[in-house]
């Protein structure tokens, strides 16, 4: 289990007052999330490399919805707005959006 | 409480865990089970009994527009109701989903109003009208008292079965014997308890691929992919054997069968289940007299077994009815039937509570219409043989009196059968002479004068006459 920071404790406080779960589930619920997004964001990553775009996309649009469900809404918002840079196909733009997702969810792990 | 079954298909696992922790909390009794994706869903959906899912729309492989209609064109899966998972403000997902057939949306994220009531509600709400459409189901091709087939989901799954893969099919008609004999001795629910017992065995005696159905009020049918005539055959002697141990009431039950065979796929089906029919048919006529006698001496033994004073007094009605048959010059064949219907009089007896036949005080108005119940319940006992038909009027008229006042019918003076008249006296005189739990037995000389003080009240004056001047004076005289 990994100790919390402020910013993690603040999105399991959120989840536990909407979901009305405990604390126990909410912790491990945003623990997974942290793994899968991490590994989803180098999947997003190696997607676009091989010009695989509509995967890239369904995995944009997958973490978009896990993290408003998980009340993760910074990266929820940065997901959003990496999903229409996709759709656009500006990859600067996408990358962008991509390390602000890393540097989010790496901030969540931080002890 | 019975316990539901959720499948939830979303490729996000964490979506599927968040959505599966929500309904756990808040909804008792339920089985949640989950697929990332919508391969091979519909044999999952049947595998796992799923009574209702939750669909994302947005998955990679199968979107969720397309798992719904291919859950639409399944006729295993198309009544499972469907709550799918939206983005927020899709209006044409939503519009789209539900013209599918949708049962109800929802939005991601999860608002706190999804997450604490209208999710938990609507997945409740979609199980009750899943479970209300099974059980509409159920009924509309199971039997209720067996929980068989019944003939109409027989005609669906025959059509279904009536393949060349299938060859050699063989259908098994069966078809109880004595049901309404049952039925009218014992009534319904005793007739009802044959048929679930039979039911019972005959499911037992075959595989769980075999397809066995209550064809009507007491046939049965059953088809048998992949079997040929002897296998059947078989399977025949199987509930043959499971079925002479069963007894009802004590009396032995048994079944008539009839079996065919389709070999070739240019044989009609129609015709192979006539075929069986007109079997079982052949054999239930061959069968049925014999078991029908063969019930009455069950039932009569039965009731002797259980009262022995019923056997004493039957026999001693009997010989009493031939000495006043004797002595009013009656033939051989005549006399003869006297005898026996003097042993069967009582027979109707088997059907009276035990503690009502022994009954040591006075009885109720409820106890005694009960005990007078047993002159028809002989009667129908006595019609379901043909050979008993002649002697049915007489034990239904064993209790009339000659001014009209007995029962069943109120019959008078000759309206009442001629042997039935000589029963009456020759019953009467044996049960005021013997011992009963209510009462003493009163002496020889008392009933003797019971007898002719009834005589043209109560008995055929003409017979009671009789009865006392040739049959008890002579033996007097002895």
């Amino acid at each position: 289990m990994l100790k919390r920071n402020i910013y993690s404790k603040k999105i399991v406080f959120d989840f536990m007052e909407a979901s009305g779960l405990d604390k126990e589930i909410s912790e491990t619920l945003l623990n997974d999330f942290c793994e899968q997004s991490l590994n989803l964001v180098l999947c997003v990553r190696k997607h676009i490399s091989d010009n695989n775009f509509i995967e890239a996309s369904n995995l944009l649009h997958r973490l978009k919805g896990s993290s408003g469900n998980i009340r993760a809404t910074m990266i929820s918002k940065q997901a959003l707005e990496a999903e229409a840079a996709i759709k656009l196909l500006d990859i600067q733009l996408l990358e962008s959006f991509l390390i602000n997702i890393d540097e989010l969810l790496n901030a969540l792990i931080e002890k | 409480m019975t316990t539901s079954n959720i499948m939830i298909i979303d490729d996000s696992s964490l979506d599927r865990t968040i959505i599966r922790h929500i309904l756990e909390k808040r909804l008792p009794n339920i089985n949640v089970f989950e697929a990332e994706d919508g391969v091979n869903l519909n044999e999952k959906l049947v595998e796992n009994s799923i009574n209702m899912c939750i669909l994302d729309i947005i998955m990679p492989i199968k979107d969720g527009f397309e798992i719904l209609r291919d859950m639409k064109e399944n006729s295993s899966v198309m009544d499972i109701p469907v709550i799918v998972c939206t983005g927020i403000d899709d209006s044409l997902a939503i519009e789209k989903a539900l013209l599918l057939g949708a049962y109800d949306y929802f939005s991601k994220p999860l608002s706190e109003e999804a997450m604490k009531t209208s999710l938990p509600l609507k997945v409740r709400n979609a199980i009750e009208l899943m479970k209300r459409t099974q059980a509409i189901s159920y009924l509309s091709y199971h039997d209720p008292l067996t929980g068989l087939y019944n003939r109409r989901a027989y005609e669906e799954k025959i059509l279904l079965l009536n393949k060349e893969i299938n060859l050699p099919i063989s259908i098994i008609m069966a078809d109880i014997n004595g049901l309404k004999l049952i039925n009218d001795t014992f009534g319904h629910d005793k007739g009802d308890m044959l048929l679930k017992k039979s039911a019972s065995i005959i499911q037992s005696a075959c595989g769980v691929d075999d397809l066995v159905s209550r064809w009507g009020g007491d046939e049965f049918i059953i088809i048998l992919s992949k079997t040929k005539e002897e296998q059947a055959q078989e399977i025949v002697e199987n509930i043959k054997q499971l079925y002479s141990k069963e007894r009802v009431n004590g009396i032995d039950i048994s079944i008539s069968f009839g079996i065919a065979s389709k070999n070739t796929l240019g044989e009609d089906i129609v015709k192979i289940l006539k075929s069986a029919e007109d079997t079982m048919y052949r054999n239930k006529t061959l069968e049925v007299e014999s078991s029908r006698s063969h019930m009455i001496n069950t039932i009569i033994t039965t009731l002797h077994e259980k009262n022995p004073r019923e056997e004493c007094h039957s026999k001693r009605v009997s010989e009493l009815c031939q000495e006043i048959g004797n002595a009013m010059g009656l033939s051989d064949l005549s006399l003869r039937k006297l005898e026996v219907s003097g042993l069967l009089h009582d027979i109707g007896k088997i059907a009276i509570e035990e503690p009502i036949l022994n009954k040591k005080g006075k009885l109720n108005q409820q106890e005694w219409d009960q005990i007078k119940c047993h002159p028809e319940i002989g009667y129908r006992i006595l019609c379901s043989s043909s050979e008993m038909l002649d002697l049915a009027e007489c034990v239904l008229a064993h209790h009339e009196r000659w001014d009209g006042a007995g029962y069943p019918k109120g019959l008078k003076e000759y309206a009442i059968p001629k042997n039935a008249r000589i029963i009456a006296i020759a019953d009467s005189y044996d049960a005021m002479t013997s011992k009963r739990p209510y009462r003493n037995a009163l002496s020889e000389e008392a009933a003797l004068e019971e007898i002719q003080m009834n005589a043209g009240i109560q008995f055929d004056p003409d017979i009671a006459k009789i009865f006392i001047e040739k049959v008890l004076n002579e033996k007097r005289l002895i």
